[in-house]
């Protein structure tokens, strides 16, 4: 087996019986990118002599003890900070931003020896279900580069797909990491909100975001997600809460007996045949595990889309707000005064999709229209939530397909804003609840991946990683790798 | 809920420091009025359920303490225009020298 197709406890294992270096395998990644970032582009900025300098400390430090992930090569998502390395998020305005500090999840990788191997690609400011949105032009699938790789976290999810990268992070606000992870035939966890810390994440809607883990198998995803996890006095919506634990015994449970819903407002005469027939087979495969599937309802799920097209636009333009040219954007319209260096570095430097959303936004949380908007959202959310609170006292976990359809091509959904925001369908909810979830390979269509979404209770990503596992491993549809 | 016009959009782009080009502004007054006629789609419901508790954001108190943050260097490094410990930005009050 190809040193690129190695899970990350293999590469580990190699590491420490000395059987390879960091140094080497880093080579092996930043050649695997050299070869093929031109026909994919899952990256904007590859600091080699970087990545090969935390690569030679992760040498001198590994043994026996090492965390897993010790002198593993990471790529990272440009909404998050790297210190010392330009982190643009997708935007033009933030094209010449060297951030003077890590994000959390950075330092907490770097604490156990991780080696940051670039940062990759991203719709701006994480605005996006397609990566067509980032102003340094877009991310193309490993499957079919005439095809997105799924957005906003497009970059992450293709690099590993494309065995760039054995394992990356995301940040997922409306389902921008399960929604790229299922169009790239790998697995995607975005955890409960306030299980990772959003220290030095930038913000797009801060009462959603959330990091989270890309890997080949669902054991790659448990072990960055466990890594990335835990309390950080820094975010002040960060739980306390226990974190998974490094070893990944748990995921090997048995899952006889455990309860699945499906909720019928996500499954119906909508779905297309084609996806139907895929989730259906799911579904028989997870019974013949053991677990029981049962009919519930989210009664309030086609209102999730409009709800989020509210709140989430709406935190978005407070948080944008400060990309104002002063402090850390390029400067225009400096001869017209102080007003116009807003209005012109703003209007120069974000692109139309983030325009489009700071402006609804804006309208959404303004005079005259806050109540009948944005404060009917925010009751809207939490019936939302309700309705996930009031599941979880039927069931262990909630299945769902993880995308209306397959990767679509670049190009074909960029006009119409609307029929865009509908990719996240089945994404959206659970951002707006806080719940985990995740989307694990389900097979194919058309030679293109699907994704299965598991959806837990909070901070239970323990039972979905679990159940996402025993999938995985009857169904082995991780095995098949992009011919690129 | 009545469309919004070419003003309004004026108006709200006003608020959130954007300028529109006068040639994209019924392009974006369209696509403005599409989105806003599916997310009205919220109007339908009427949440009378008691039981719905509003949520309350999670928030951890802490002590108020000092600790080390960023330097005044390190927060100018990346403004376009400072000079320590100064963002450097055009004069705001009329008269004067400038």
């Amino acid at each position: 087996m190809s040193i690129l197709e190695k899970s990350v406890l293999e590469l580990s294992s190699m590491l420490k019986k000395k059987e390879t270096t960091s140094v080497e395998l880093t080579k092996t990644f930043l050649d695997r990118i050299a070869q093929t970032d031109s026909k994919i582009h899952a990256f904007l900025k590859v600091d080699e002599k970087k990545a090969l300098e935390e690569a030679t400390n992760a040498d001198k430090n590994l043994n026996a003890n090492s965390h897993p992930l010790a002198g593993i090569p990471i790529a990272i998502k440009d909404v998050i900070l790297t210190n010392g390395i330009n982190t643009t998020a997708g935007s033009k305005i933030l094209e010449n931003f060297i951030p003077t500090y890590d994000a959390t999840v950075v330092t907490k990788l770097k604490n156990v020896g991780a080696v940051m191997i670039g940062k990759t690609n991203c719709d701006e400011f994480a605005m996006g279900s397609s990566n067509e949105n980032s102003a340094y032009g877009p991310c193309h699938n490993p499957w079919d580069t005439s095809r997105v790789p799924g957005g906003s976290s497009g970059g992450s999810a293709a690099a590993v797909a494309a065995r760039q990268a054995p394992v990356s992070l995301g940040t997922d606000t409306g389902g921008s990491i399960r929604q790229p992870a299922g169009l790239c035939g790998i697995v995607g966890l975005k955890p409960t909100y306030g299980r990772v810390s959003r220290f030095g994440v930038t913000a797009f809607a801060s009462s959603l975001d959330q990091v989270g883990p890309f890997g080949k198998t669902v054991e790659d995803t448990s072990i960055l997600f466990d890594a990335i996890s835990g309390f950080d006095d820094r975010d002040s919506t960060s739980e306390r809460k226990e974190t998974i634990g490094v070893s990944t015994e748990y995921l090997k449970k048995d899952i006889k007996g455990l309860k699945i819903g499906v909720p019928k407002e996500y499954v119906n005469e909508k779905l297309s045949p084609e996806i139907r027939k895929n989730f259906d087979e799911s579904l028989k495969k997870l019974e013949s595990l053991g677990a029981k599937i049962e009919n519930i309802s989210l009664p309030h799920t086609d209102y999730a889309i409009s709800c989020y097209y509210i709140v989430a636009p709406a935190e978005a333009s407070s948080n944008l707000a400060r990309y104002d040219g002063i402090r850390y954007t390029t400067r225009k319209g400096e001869s017209a005064g102080l007003n116009e260096i807003y209005v012109q570095s703003r209007t120069a430097g974000f692109g139309k999709e983030v325009q489009r959303r700071i402006l609804l936004g804006t309208f959404v949380l303004s005079a005259g229209y806050y109540d009948a908007y944005y404060k009917k959202a925010l009751d809207v959310r939490a019936a939302i939530r309700k309705d996930f609170n009031d599941a979880f006292q039927k069931v262990d976990v909630i299945a769902t397909p993880t995308s209306p359809c397959e990767a679509f091509k670049i190009g074909e959904k960029a006009s119409n804003p609307m029929e865009m925001y509908l990719a996240d369908v089945f994404t959206v909810a659970t951002p707006l609840s806080g719940n985990p979830a995740l989307s694990v390979p389900c097979g194919f269509l058309n030679n293109l991946p699907l994704g299965l979404q598991l959806i837990g209770k909070h901070f239970d990503e323990k039972t979905i990683l679990n159940v996402a596992y025993k999938f995985e491993q009857e169904t082995k549809f991780y095995q098949k790798a992009p011919a690129l | 809920m009545s469309k919004i016009t070419e003003n309004e959009i004026l108006k709200v782009a006003k608020l959130a420091k954007l300028s529109i080009d006068s040639n994209d502004l019924s392009k974006r007054v369209a696509e403005f009025n599409d989105i806003l006629t599916h997310i009205e789609k919220l109007n339908e419901l009427k949440l009378d359920d008691k039981s719905i508790i509003k949520e309350t954001p999670h928030l951890d108190m802490f002590d108020d303490q000092s600790r080390p943050s960023n330097t005044i260097d390190q927060v100018l490094q990346n403004s376009p225009s400072a000079e320590k410990p100064f963002f450097y930005i055009p004069r705001v009050i009329e008269g004067g020298k400038s």
